[in-house]
């Protein structure tokens, strides 16, 4: 899986929970304070991450991962691609 | 008391902490649910019904409930910030605080949640209001402000409270001002000893009692561009939140008083600003010798939201909550109440009230509360009646007016 295949299953993820932030979802840019994802939805991103990667995240690692570039990072680092479809 | 009980098995067994959440919400399941108790070490409740109710139509609510709360919940670690013990040379704690305070004339109970205090006990929770805005004063160069106990249930709305605790709104309603229904109304209560409304459409809700002093204070700012050093209030009013079959004498109260200091500003400024007070009050434990610790804790959102916020909360350090120990439990274990807490809200009331900080970004703002007559459960269930035991910086002015 490339990074950008791993890129946009993220962004699948982001879809389902923010539909209206999911196409600015890339590099840098604060999830919940520059795109607008609300703090009500950060529970249920963390958990669809999990079920789309089954994989269990930490809490502290979910919490730092706030931008597409550190949740790809976070997810890699977590052996989502093993698991990858 | 008659009626009857139902066990229901969790799906997964749950902590101490959100044990506590779902016993107190059970509060609002079904007015035919007196309570839900959480049993075998969290793996199962306990529905205690009224006499005639529906068990399966309760049973179907209360799973609905324990669904909302239970099924998305994380847990996460909690932090503790500061503590203080008792010295062990110190009497036991006091019990039957409330019924020694009403024996001496110190406390009335005039309603459910509603109590009045004279005496020592009225003198302890205005030295402790003073002692707070002194803080706020001193410490922050807090302006005071005071406001209304009523609040537009539009900026209420905006403050998201409706959506956040529904449960809790006192709502202030009157009658329509129509000639005709006002005086249905008035017919109606003529010979009546109790509040008799025979039509509730001839009633509209306009506003709300305030739940928490800080909302006035974000709308005061409505629109204002802050200056390098933000805004620091102090204010101090009647609080007003409804608590059902959970009401407890000074623990829990419907109309209770609270001194809140209220931060707003850059984020940076506002943490830490928060952080100081965190620091103040730490000190007040020492300096009034009490036992207490401030911790991690979360507010009590609805069920259907309270995963997700609690989640956002907890996580993201939002909360703190001083909790001062009080009487244990009949069966000994021990117990603290929530007296104070430490909250920031992000930018959420920077943005909802247009409130620019000194950085040209939406304020944040945070506050911090003190729940005064828990103060004073706490100072007599941890100084008892003897003024001798109490410490010198309150002894003079609790019990010599």
């Amino acid at each position: 899986m490339t990074a950008g295949d791993m890129e946009e299953r993220v962004r699948k993820v982001v879809r389902r929970v923010a539909p209206a932030v999911a196409e600015a979802f890339s590099g840098t840019a604060d999830l919940y304070r520059e795109l607008g994802v609300k703090s009500v939805a950060a529970l249920d991103l963390l958990l669809s991450l999990e079920e789309e990667f089954k994989i269990s995240i930490p809490d502290d690692a979910f919490g730092d991962a706030r931008t597409a570039e550190t949740l790809v990072a976070l997810m890699k680092k977590l052996g989502a691609e093993e698991t990858a479809a | 008391m008659s009626g009857s009980t139902e066990t229901l098995d969790l799906p997964l067994p749950i902590d101490a902490d959100l044990a506590a959440d779902v016993e107190k919400q059970s509060a609002y399941v079904s007015p035919e649910i007196r309570r839900i108790r959480v049993r075998q070490g969290g793996a199962a409740v306990v529905l205690e019904l009224n006499a005639g109710a529906d068990a399966a139509e309760a049973r179907a609510k209360a799973t609905r409930f324990l669904e909302s709360m239970t099924a998305r919940h994380r847990k996460l670690s909690r932090k503790v910030l500061a503590s203080r013990k008792r010295p062990a040379s110190h009497p036991p704690l006091t019990r039957n605080v409330h019924e020694e305070l009403t024996r001496r004339g110190w406390l009335f109970e005039l309603g459910r949640g509603q109590l009045g205090l004279a005496g020592p006990a009225l003198s302890l929770i205005r030295v402790l209001d003073a002692e707070c805005t002194r803080m706020g004063k001193e410490r922050f160069l807090a302006t005071e402000q005071s406001y209304p106990a009523l609040i537009p249930a539009t900026v209420l709305a905006r403050c998201g409270y409706f959506s956040s605790f529904p449960q809790s709104v006192s709502f202030v309603g009157h009658l329509v001002e129509d000639f005709d229904r006002i005086e249905h109304f008035r017919q109606a209560n003529l010979e009546s000893k109790e509040l008799t409304v025979p039509d509730r459409s001839a009633m509209t809700l306009e506003a709300c009692l305030v739940p928490a002093v800080c909302y006035h204070a974000y709308q005061t700012l409505e629109g204002a561009k802050l200056g390098e050093t933000g805004a620091v209030i102090t204010s101090a009013g009647k609080c007003f939140r409804y608590e059902s079959s959970n009401f407890t004498g000074l623990e829990r109260l419907w109309d209770f008083t609270m001194r809140e200091v209220i931060f707003i500003g850059t984020e940076a400024q506002v943490l830490e600003r928060r952080q100081s007070a965190i620091d103040a009050v730490a000190e007040q434990l020492g300096r009034w010798d009490l036992e207490g610790a401030i911790e991690t804790a979360n507010d009590p959102f609805f069920p259907t939201t309270y995963s997700t916020k609690t989640y956002w909360q907890v996580r993201s350090d939002l909360k703190f909550e001083l909790r001062l120990a009080v009487e244990p439990a009949e069966d000994g274990t021990p117990r603290t109440i929530a007296a104070g807490s430490f909250n920031s809200h992000e930018n959420f009331f920077g943005n909802a009230f247009g409130i620019t900080a000194a950085d040209e970004k939406p304020a944040f703002t945070a506050c911090v509360g003190w729940g005064l007559e828990r103060w004073v459960l706490a100072c007599f269930t941890q100084h008892g009646f003897d003024p001798a035991a109490w410490p010198e910086a309150l002894r003079a002015s609790v019990f010599s007016a």
